[in-house]
């Protein structure tokens, strides 16, 4: 037997015992770390390297606005409609790129998760990271063509952009944490994943505009649509971006109520997706 | 343990009746589990890796964890890592503990050398002044020279493992962590790699180190534990318990199980008892119950007497001698003399007459008397 006063002697620590998402934030030196390999390794062994990261968005965006500006002709009489598309599909590429790197994070490092110990919350968090750094060339060129259609900047878009981008991450990172420590038992959530992302671009003002849902649907889900944070950041892009060209066209009564919703939605979210990350990771070292 | 108690500083490592048990699904998807499900097939079984396994690390010591494969090593290094917590018993440590687990875990093929020594070291728990500080004896101590600015990727698995190694070697800790090291590179790098172990060992450095190779064991360590089965069943010098791992010859099956309340016994003191000889054998005489024989003597567990006095009373061992001769000539325990029921008392040199009680009676043994059986 042991000296079981030991068992609570402050000199002792128990190994692999964590704070979750707080201790992250002690291991910041390691974490830059982690987000310099994976912006570094992102793009490894292509010669165009980073301007993939404006070749893509830009063919979705030229792919959706010949098909519904120019084909189907549902610009809803927009003069800046590609600003309002383009904006709506850099809001939406965050989410999907935090939503696939969070999810992937844990499997992904499964060979030093399972030698050494660290917070296992600094994968999917330094993951996040990544795919901050991916989206900034995209809002770059947002704001470049918003310029050069005649946008003004002020204080109201710029807290906006923020508060938009905020309710994405914290959003995408608490369904990663979820999906990801679930991934690691059942490879399921990844194809779930895949789901929501196909989801997502339609699921919010993206393609379309949000009094099409208003006139169309029941009140309750014209609702449940708004409350969706997704909704709201597409929509506080949409007035950051574009609704300083278009300052006529209609927008939703109580929107503010609608975006503090999102914003609780997304931090339970994250509540939920820690607590289940935290059940979850005593076993990843057997699962992976 | 009393190597804990003899410094009189706290332990760096202490793990208390410690069980780790590893579920095994034996389906994978709904279709299987349906199948197994109507065909009345287990849907996953478990066992134990880490059975009750207990003892303490004294600030300083070098300690080898031996076993053959599958007893539990790894497992015991995870547990102290963190990378597993164990699901009942408890562990603590002292100090930063890091790992030598398998060297350059933490390295990506598409980072240079240079990168993957800071990444590496911040994930070994440095910060950017104390890698930059040891940078150049790092670089030194691999060997990889002017390579350092390459990707990783295109190093000999040598190079890696010495840079691996460099760095872990490197780190700022109080307890050392190694697992299966010294398998790398030449002979030449595996010197300088011990003289540097010894080196942090002169330090004071507390060294976990658990490997198949016993001649570097023995050389490093001055204690060795023994894990079969999840199990322990040594802990004592590093030289008996290296004995203990050694295949033997006159016998294929090395070691045969110790389980049950006849283990509870065992691992009080197991170098009292020495290996087992033979397999537990199980008596239908006299209540019940079951024995064993070691090397140093012999332990019984009587059925009968546990429901009366309890597991501790029922489970007596007894080394070898004139009592456990003559007890194996009348039968053992499904002889007349039925199981042991205490320790032997009495000092022959007082002139007193030793005795021991068993199940149906009292053995007593003097020097003018010889020896003698009195029923109850």
């Amino acid at each position: 037997m042991s000296d079981a006063s030991l068992l609570n002697d402050p000199d002792f620590r128990v190994p692999g015992a964590s704070r979750g998402l707080f201790d992250v934030f002690r291991h910041r030196y390691l974490l830059t770390l982690l987000l310099k390999k994976g912006v570094a390794t992102r793009y490894h062994g292509s010669v165009l390297g980073w301007v993939w990261s404006y070749v893509r968005p830009g063919a979705q965006f030229l792919m959706y606005y010949l098909v519904i500006g120019v084909i189907l002709q549902a610009d809803h009489g927009m003069q800046f409609f590609p600003v309002y598309l383009f904006a709506g599909i850099v809001a939406v590429n965050l989410f999907s790129e935090t939503l696939r790197n969070t999810t992937n994070a844990v499997v992904d490092n499964a060979s030093l998760i399972k030698k050494i110990y660290l917070p296992r919350e600094l994968f999917p968090v330094a993951a996040t990271g990544v795919a901050l750094v991916h989206f900034l060339p995209q809002a770059a060129l947002l704001l470049i063509v918003a310029l050069l259609c005649g946008w003004t900047i002020g204080w109201l878009q710029i807290i906006a952009f923020i508060a938009g981008t905020v309710i994405i991450v914290l959003f995408a990172l608490g369904l990663g944490l979820f999906f990801g420590a679930i991934n690691v038992a059942y490879r399921d959530a990844r194809n779930f994943v895949d789901l929501i992302l196909m989801f997502s671009t339609w699921a919010s003002p993206v393609l379309y505009v949000w009094n099409l849902v208003y006139d169309r649907a029941p009140l309750w889900l014209y609702h449940v649509y708004m409350s969706n944070p997704i909704t709201g950041a597409v929509e506080l892009f949409h007035d950051a971006f574009w609704l300083p060209l278009e300052p006529s066209m209609p927008r939703p009564d109580n929107f503010l109520t609608y975006v503090l919703i999102g914003l609780a939605v997304s931090l339970v979210t994250l509540v939920i997706g820690q607590l289940v990350f935290r059940k979850m990771e005593g076993s990843f070292a057997q699962s992976l | 343990m009393p190597r804990a108690s003899e410094l009189d500083t706290k332990p760096a490592i202490v793990l208390d009746e410690v069980r780790k048990t590893f579920q095994i699904k034996h389906t994978h998807s709904f279709k299987e589990t349906f199948i197994a499900a109507v065909r009345r097939k287990p849907l996953s079984s478990s066992f134990n890796a880490l059975d009750g396994v207990t003892f303490t690390v004294a600030e300083g010591e070098s300690v080898a964890l031996l076993g053959r494969n599958g007893s539990g090593k790894s497992t015991t290094l995870k547990l102290l890592s963190g990378v597993m917590s164990p699901d009942q018993g408890w562990v603590r440590t002292r100090g930063r503990v890091a790992g030598l687990l398998e060297v350059g875990a933490g390295f990506h093929p598409d980072l240079t050398g240079r990168e993957n020594v800071y990444l590496n070291a911040a994930i070994l728990g440095m910060d950017k002044q104390e890698t930059d500080a040891r940078f150049e004896s790092i670089l030194e101590f691999s060997e990889i020279g002017d390579f350092i600015d390459t990707e990783v990727k295109h190093y000999s698995s040598g190079m890696y493992s010495r840079l691996g190694f460099a760095v872990a070697i490197h780190t700022e800790l109080d307890v050392l962590l190694v697992d299966e090291i010294l398998s790398v590179g030449d002979a030449q790098f595996r010197q300088k790699c011990m003289a540097r172990m010894r080196e942090l060992q002169n330090e004071g450095k507390t060294m976990f180190v658990v490997s198949h190779n016993a001649s570097q064991v023995q050389e490093l360590c001055e204690r060795g534990i023994v894990l079969e089965h999840g199990r322990m069943i040594f802990d004592g010098p590093i030289d008996e318990a290296i004995e203990f791992v050694k295949p033997r010859d006159d016998n294929d099956e090395n070691v045969h199980p110790v389980t049950g309340a006849i283990h509870d016994l065992y691992q009080r003191d197991p170098r009292r008892w020495g290996r087992p000889t033979g397999p537990q054998i199980e008596v239908a005489e006299n209540g019940g119950g079951v024995f064993q024989e070691f090397d140093h003597g012999m332990i019984t567990h009587s059925a009968a007497l546990a429901a009366r006095l309890g597991d501790e009373h029922a489970t007596v061992g007894l080394g070898n001698g004139v009592f456990l001769a003559a007890y194996r000539r009348a039968g053992g325990p499904a002889g007349e003399w039925g199981f042991m029921a205490g320790a032997p008392k009495g000092i022959i040199e007082n002139f007193e007459t030793r005795t021991m009680k068993f199940q149906n009676g009292t053995a007593g043994f003097a020097i003018d008397g010889g020896l003698r059986f009195t029923r109850n």
